[in-house]
């Protein structure tokens, strides 16, 4: 696919939410972000890039590396979703919000794609693996993996876009307090 | 011009043969949609004329999605014979994805580069 898409406002940078400049989330990145806002294009290629954005931009926090593991998962699933069947278009954008609170990393997304299906949010099942290799499936794990990492997902029309919440526990005594900056 | 990162299209599999078993090695830390298209064709084109053991050395793969995954089941069927794709060194983030989708069961999957020789399943 070699669609082209209207370059974003931010540059593919990721701009912090406490208001400093945007800059690329390098390794090296000075800043140590709680929080994180980002817009990205609703292609494949722009998530593959964010993920590894967010990837570097969080090494430095609290939570356990697998919670942050966790985290790079759940989004790529969701946001590779969007892409594949939210029917967004090449143009569209999707807003991205990743907060860290004394008990749960906490994510929200903002996407302008077709409603999503009532069947995502019920505990998806896991594709039938049956015995033979020719049965196996290529496919259908996504929302799986979502339900099994997220602890609650929460989802609202609003506006003519999807907005959606998911949480992942960071576990007891991982979290610092944090100050009480919003 | 400097060469670019590594990308969708040109994607790298290294290719060797240790012991009568296929070591492919991907040259990239993401193994996503954004490349599963590639991926496929050079795992394809590379496993095509190998009659023996197919060995993927993850050792690079810092990031798996169901796409990566999807990708990795379509290349174990295109081996044919009932071969099992074997996974060796996989990083924590690409374990954790086969284990949460059970997929750790359909692959071989082993934690080190040595050929393990008798290793029945």
């Amino acid at each position: 696919m070699t669609a082209t898409r209207q370059p974003l406002e931010d540059d593919d940078r990721v701009p912090m939410a406490d208001g400093t400049a945007p800059r690329p989330a390098g390794p090296g990145d000075p800043i140590q972000p709680r929080s994180l806002s980002c817009r990205i294009g609703a292609t494949a290629q722009d998530v593959s890039t964010f993920l590894a954005d967010f990837t570097n931009a969080t090494t430095a926090w609290p939570p356990d590396e697998a919670v942050l593991d966790d985290a790079a998962i759940l989004l790529g699933e969701f946001l590779n979703n969007v892409v594949e069947h939210g029917e967004a278009g090449p143009a569209a954008e999707i807003q991205i919000d990743v907060t860290l609170d004394a008990s749960h990393l906490r994510i929200a997304t903002k996407d302008s794609g077709a409603p999503l299906p009532a069947t995502c949010l019920a505990d998806a099942a896991l594709p039938e693996a049956g015995g033979r290799i020719d049965d196996l499936p290529e496919g259908g794990f996504g929302w799986f993996i979502i339900h099994q990492i997220a602890s609650d997902i929460a989802y609202e029309r609003v506006d003519g876009r999807n907005c959606l919440a998911f949480s992942i526990p960071t576990g007891p005594g991982q979290i610092p307090a944090l100050d009480q900056d919003r | 011009m400097p060469a670019a990162k590594p990308h969708e299209d040109s994607m790298e599999i290294e290719s060797r043969i240790q012991d009568d078993v296929l070591i492919l090695t991907p040259k990239t830390e993401r193994l996503d949609a954004n490349c599963t298209v590639v991926f496929k064709e050079k795992m394809h084109a590379l496993s095509v004329t190998h009659r023996g053991r197919v060995r993927l050395d993850m050792a690079g793969i810092q990031f798996l999605d169901s796409s990566g995954l999807g990708a990795l089941v379509a290349a174990m069927k295109a081996l044919g014979q009932g071969r099992r794709l074997e996974l060796a060194n996989c990083t924590q983030p690409v374990m954790r994805v086969l284990t949460l989708t059970r997929m750790d069961r359909v692959f071989v999957i082993c934690d080190s580069d040595a050929p393990s020789q008798g290793t029945a399943a």
